[in-house]
């Protein structure tokens, strides 16, 4: 079940505001708000993106689903030519697309060129609905146009992706053109867990512990623990930013702040108490 | 004795005792218990016993309100009947394999606030066995309350540097609670989780919840790890304190906070909103999971080189597991394809994991957009405020976050670079030469000035005040960047402003200002000193200070070079009437040292008169030896006894000696008269004794007057810091202030919160005043001698001299009745129980009586045993006789609350093989008794560096058999031989003897003690009769 995050729900970040405006831009403002609903309650079961294609399952007020197909324009390849050879013109790009983010200067990068990564006609978008409703967009394909808005706020490569090349592919044409000649070489799958501490590397009970059974190894390890203020004051919360959850609501982040400065002013009370 | 323990329970602290199985009102046995769990601990502490020894020791909390009484079973190694008792409770040894068990025990459930607040928050460094008496002897705080105490520091050091987060938790009956989870990002953090669950005692792993279950430990960091979040939750919420409660209809996000304070924990909303939550909760969080693998991206800030404000920040891939490994973001830009192998350590994708990086960093540090606005950046330059906003924020959160960071290595050390001031000295009169002319002291005159300065560079005042003006956070001064905080710099201005008017203080009242610049004044960042001032402020560390002498021609024997040294030292001092302290390790001769010093003065400066030598009553006996052994010149005498001089008498007596050997325990009694006499010098000798400032013997030593004050003591006194006061004020009263300002300028801000700039402060003002120089110190041991022979003479109680007498005396009178069989049987009979009382009264009797206070002997070890383990040795112990070795075992046992080997003839080769093991590794026992002939031969012992003979064989090949337990040729540590000898009695006799008479000491190892039994009754009269020196009377 696709649920839809947030209150106001669809496109928090810009680029997905920009799709929703480009769908608004073609006059469909009336029948994509009745769709809305439907995002914000879950009624998209799935949705697929594929080069050019999206799929997607919609409940509607049948039993059985619906099905909605949307087809986009992709790009050419010399229009892609002209993407990535923008794309590659600043580090910047690459580096917030990888950390999850549309660049939101790439738009000046691209308004010189002749290509947007958004459709600009209503003709570069056609869609289909196995739903009786004669309309187009129809509640169900509303929908979906919104749950995709949701979808490129959680990864901005799929706009790229619907466009024409997925993740891999930009990334590496890119780094083709920063690096001079490319070899090509297999790729090994990504490993390794999350940096615990090593649970078995903490000592084993064997016979030999019941010789140390009471001291461990209290006496030789002097072990000294400093209570001392935080070089950052919240440093966990500015990295952490605002909670998605949070959104708009000042005085539960204020809240939070506060929190964390009266543990902190408690813990030295307690830590330094002479 | 009882024994403090807690465990942890899952949900809140349980604390119980164990006590000394004699003193159990309820002697039940316990049967091997079966089924564990089933029966109750047979040697634990009554609750209400409990609830009084808290209360006395954490008088803060109301034990009896806050703790109940509650039921627990806990596993212990167990034997046929008994748990093991833990080290310092006297052990009923249960030969035979130990097994885990459970047992009942019955205490004080504490909550976890409780817990933290009223003990964790108390911790005192200092031991409590001395006041915490529980009316039962001594207290012992058990290792696992050592641990869960340090567990305590812990999560306060987590919550004090905000290393938490609001997270979510499933809830034990179903549905979902709010929760404060700890975040171990930090790696010193994770370094001490580390260490603290490799530290663990396994006992505290032994909490079980039923009694019946399958008898296994819990893995320690399943235990830590349970603690550590329980306790942040629930510290956390109890500090933030109830809310008032939201609507049923409030957003889930508002429910959940609310949920995490106060009492409720539970989230109660639809199912949707809070999958919702915890799906956004994960997303907010993912940061502080991220694996970065075996590189990570690291930004190297460089100052400007070339005298501009340029910055460069560079870009780099960085080794996770060595931050010294870096590639430059202008090489990565060279790698070509997906998988890069660099110095062995393969990683995928380095250009985008740089790319993505920089852009995770760009969402810490907008300012990095900049930088990134070419296709292959390898930095951007920052000006100096760009700079300085980094260093000081800006790095923290990229380190935190898990990113590398590099900066210029002075921006750590930039807290010792901070605007201050420095007291410039200058004497008033010059000396030409420092030594022989100068008659300078505290009370000599001095001029002196406050010089502006950062770090160790002085400023002058207009150039000060330009740069505070400046109201920039980084300078450059002389080319070195600063850190200066506007502020601080005018408050440091005004400061000065006001001292102006007196220049010319005694030089004791000039050392005082560090003390007396008042709390929220500047920092005294040094002292610049000119002339003899210098030479002396440097103390010993500039070796050219003071003149080495030359051995005085009345000292019998040879000095070593660091204590020819030492005794200079102390002449130099003493010839200014400042008061030193010796405080070399046992063993490197302060004794000869300050012989030294007492001909040297009497032959070389003329000194007339006596010097007041004040030592426990363990040591006289040894203080008399020495003196008349290498200084034979010396008129010496002791004043102890109930015929000791009074008054005039004494008075007169003293004068006509050059030292007076007394005791601490008759300083105050015979304060009167020692008052009423001028003496050249006054000794300490174990100035520990005076450790405690508001004793009476520490008082009454302070009032002596003298020239000049020495202290010696073989502990290091520079880090117990009240003890280092009472020692400076007996040697340079006054000097480092008034008990109570000590403690505030010092004690607290070192031992509480670490400060190194007090610790620094407080060393330069003692560094003219303490020598110390350890065994292990390569100069010193060069002049050592790998095995090292002492002789410890003590005396006899009252009570062991008039046994000894009786004993002779009854015997000698059958001696010289009988002939043959009979004679020899009795002299060898008469032979064995005076050693044996000089050895304790208790073993002569056989009647298991106390042992405190009644051997010479015995005293003197436990001295000389807590300066040992407070070194961190180990000490090997020889008696000839078991019953002796047994005693020793139970005594040392309780006087240093840890666990005692004894290996006699009757352990068992498994046994005794384990007991090795134990003693070899360096976590095992520190003390090994051993009765000579079980532990003569085939024992590898090499990890004691102190060997004691309890008592004598008289056969140095047995002996020394003994000693090579422990000491073992190509052995890079030097070992230390103590045998023991009662001053006055046969064994001094028979020593003396031996030493006279080479041959006869041949004879001797053949034979063993036999030819005793050859000599006639008035050789035997000689050789048994007690000398008057020999008591000790008090």
């Amino acid at each position: 079940m696709m649920a839809s995050r947030g209150k106001k729900g669809f496109g928090s970040s810009w680029w997905a505001k920009q799709w929703l405006e480009a769908l608004e831009s073609f006059g469909w403002d009336s029948r994509l708000t009745r769709g809305r609903a439907y995002a914000r309650n879950g009624n998209v079961l799935d949705v697929e993106i594929s080069p050019g294609r999206v799929k997607a399952h919609v409940q509607g007020s049948r039993k059985t689903p619906y099905k909605v197909e949307i087809s986009m324009k992709t790009l050419s390849q010399y229009e892609w030519d002209q993407v990535l050879d923008a794309l590659a013109s600043k580090a910047i790009f690459s580096a917030k697309l990888l950390a999850g983010e549309m660049p939101d200067n790439i738009e000046e990068a691209f308004s010189s060129l002749e290509v947007s990564l958004f459709p600009r006609y209503a003709m570069d978008l056609s869609a289909h609905c196995t739903c009786p409703d004669g309309a187009n967009p129809c509640k169900h394909i509303a929908a979906v146009y919104y749950i995709l808005a949701q979808e490129f706020d959680r990864d901005p490569f799929l706009l790229f992706k619907l466009r024409g090349m997925n993740r891999e592919q930009i990334m590496e044409a890119i780094r083709n053109r920063r690096t001079s000649a490319a070899e090509p070489m297999t790729a090994k799958k990504e490993g390794g867990l999350p940096q615990e501490i090593e649970r078995e590397g903490s000592s084993q009970h064997d016979a030999v512990s019941l010789i140390n059974y009471w001291t461990g190894k209290m006496k030789s390890m002097d072990i000294k623990i400093a209570v001392e203020p935080p070089l950052v004051e919240q440093s966990i919360l500015k990295r952490l930013g605002e909670p998605p959850f949070f959104a708009g609501k000042m005085d539960m982040i204020r809240q939070l702040e506060q929190d964390y400065k009266k543990v902190l002013l408690r813990a030295i009370t307690v830590g330094y108490k002479d | 004795m009882i024994v403090l323990h807690v465990a942890w329970t899952g949900r809140s602290f349980f604390i119980w005792a164990e006590q000394e199985l004699g003193s159990c009102t309820q002697r039940k046995r316990g049967r091997p218990p079966k089924n564990p769990g089933g029966i109750p601990h047979p040697f634990q502490a009554p609750v209400s016993k409990i609830v009084s020894l808290l209360s006395l020791l954490y008088p803060g909390v109301d034990w009896g309100k806050v703790a109940k009484e509650d039921k627990l079973w806990i596993l212990l190694p167990t034997g046929k009947r008994m748990p093991l008792p833990s080290p310092g409770l006297s052990a009923e040894s249960e030969n035979g394999e130990y097994k885990l068990a459970g047992w009942e025990i019955t205490g004080l459930s504490v909550p976890i606030p409780t817990f933290i607040e009223g003990i964790v928050a108390c911790n005192h460094d200092e031991q409590y066995g001395d006041e915490g008496d529980s009316g039962d002897g001594h207290l012992i705080f058990g290792d696992d309350w050592n641990f869960w105490v340090l567990c305590g520091r812990f999560v306060l050091r987590m919550l004090c540097r905000q290393k938490f987060i609001p997270s979510l938790a499933p809830g034990e009956e179903g549905g979902v609670v709010a929760v404060w989870q700890p975040v171990f990002e930090d790696p010193e953090d994770r370094g001490i989780l580390k260490r603290l669950i490799s530290a663990m005692p396994p006992v505290c792993c032994g909490m079980i919840k039923q009694p019946k279950q399958h008898a296994e430990l819990a893995m320690p960091y399943d235990v830590i790890m349970d603690y550590l979040r329980v306790a942040t939750d629930e510290l956390i919420r109890t500090w933030l304190g109830d809310v008032s409660q939201p609507d049923q209809n409030a957003p889930v996000e508002r429910k959940w906070l609310y949920a995490l304070r106060g009492r409720e924990r539970r989230i109660i909303a639809p199912k949707r909103q809070i999958e919702g939550l915890v799906k956004g909760l994960k997303e907010w969080t993912a940061v502080l999971r991220e694996n970065r693998g075996s590189f990570r991206t690291c930004l190297r800030l460089e100052e400007p080189r070339d005298g501009s404000e340029n910055w460069y920040l560079s870009f780099h891939l960085q080794a996770t597991d060595d931050p010294s490994l870096l590639v430059s973001a202008r090489d990565v830009w060279q790698m070509n394809g997906k998988v890069v192998t660099l110095l062995n350590r393969q990683f995928e994708h380095p250009q985008e994991r740089l790319l993505e990086d920089l852009g995770k960093i760009l969402k810490i540090y907008p300012p990095l957009e900049r930088g990134l606005m070419e296709p292959r950046p390898e930095g951007m330059f920052l000006t100096t405020d760009e700079a300085y906003f980094f260093l000081k924020e800006i790095s923290v959160l990229l380190q935190d976050s898990g990113f590398g960071v590099l900066v210029p290595s002075w921006w750590r050390e930039r807290k010792k670079r901070t605007p201050g001031v420095r007291l410039k000295l200058r004497p008033a009169q010059d000396y030409s030469d420092v030594d022989s002319v100068g008659q300078f002291g505290l009370d000599s005159i001095v001029e002196f000035d406050w010089k502006l300065s950062i770090g160790e560079e002085t400023i002058d005042y207009e150039e000060f005040k330009q740069l505070a003006a400046l109201k920039k956070p980084l300078v450059r001064i002389r080319g070195q960047w600063v850190e200066l905080n506007p502020r601080d710099m005018e408050a440091v201005i005004r400061w000065l402003e006001r001292q102006k008017g007196v220049k010319e203080v005694s030089l004791k009242e000039a050392l005082g200002m560090v003390m007396y610049v008042e709390d929220d004044g500047p920092d005294i960042t040094g002292i610049d000193s000119e002339g003899w001032l210098h030479t002396f402020l440097q103390g010993l560390a500039g070796s050219e200070s003071y003149t080495i002498l030359d051995t005085p021609p009345g000292f019998c024997g040879k000095l070593r070079p660091y204590q020819i040294r030492g005794f200079s030292w102390l002449a130099f001092l003493r010839k200014r009437g400042f008061g030193a302290c010796l405080a070399d390790d046992m063993g490197l001769g302060k004794t000869v040292q300050v012989i030294a010093l007492l001909l040297y003065e009497r032959e070389c400066l003329g000194v007339r008169g006596p010097t007041l030598l004040i030592c426990p009553t363990s040591v006289v006996g040894n203080w008399m030896r020495e003196v008349a052994r290498f200084a034979p010149g010396l008129k010496t005498f002791i004043h102890h006894g109930t015929d000791r001089a009074t008054g005039k008498e004494f008075v007169e007596k003293a004068s006509r000696h050059d030292l007076v050997i007394s005791t601490y325990n008759l300083v105050h009694r015979d304060l009167d008269i020692l008052a009423m006499v001028n003496w050249k010098g006054i000794v300490l000798d174990e100035a520990q004794n005076i450790k405690n400032p508001s004793t009476k013997q520490a008082q009454s030593v302070r009032k002596l007057k003298s020239e000049y004050r020495i202290a010696l003591t073989g502990t290091p006194i520079e880090n117990r810091l009240m003890e280092l006061w009472s020692i400076m004020e007996f040697l340079n009263p006054g000097y480092l202030g008034s008990r109570e300002s000590f403690r505030r300028k010092f004690v607290i801000p070192i031992e509480k919160h670490g400060d190194e700039r007090r610790a620094w402060q407080l060393k330069q003002l003692i560094k003219p005043f303490i020598l110390r120089r350890v065994k292990t110190d390569p100069a010193i041991i060069q002049d050592l001698p790998l095995k090292q022979e002492n002789k410890v003479y003590c005396t006899l109680t009252k009570e062991q001299a008039t046994l000894y007498q009786a004993v002779v005396e009854e015997t000698m009178e059958r001696i010289a009745a009988s002939t043959g069989i009979e004679r020899r049987g009795l002299i060898l009979s008469l032979l064995t129980k005076l050693k044996q009382i000089c050895d304790h009264p208790a073993l002569f009797l056989g009647d298991g009586s106390l042992l405190d206070n009644r051997s010479g002997k015995l005293m003197r070890l436990v001295e000389m045993l807590d300066e040992i383990l407070s070194e961190g040795d180990k000490a090997l112990i020889f008696t000839q006789y078991a019953k002796m070795g047994k005693m020793l075992q139970t005594y040392l046992q309780r006087a240093f609350r840890r666990e005692v080997l004894f290996l006699h003839g009757g352990v068992r080769k498994d046994e005794r093989d384990h007991m090795i093991e134990r003693f070899q590794t360096k976590e095992g026992p520190d003390i090994f008794v051993l009765s000579l002939k079980a532990g003569g031969v085939g024992l590898n012992l090499t990890q004691a560096n102190h060997v004691f003979h309890f008592d004598r064989w008289w056969n140095p090949a047995v002996e020394n058999q003994a000693t090579d337990r422990a000491f073992r040729i190509g052995q890079h540590k030097n070992v230390q031989v103590h045998k023991y000898i009662c001053i006055g009695t046969l064994e001094e006799k028979i020593d003396m003897l031996i030493e006279r008479k080479k041959d006869l000491a041949d004879k001797v190892v053949g034979t063993g003690e036999a030819w005793l039994t050859e000599l006639s009754d008035d050789e035997l009269r000689n050789l048994f009769a007690l000398e008057s020196e020999a008591v000790r009377n008090e």
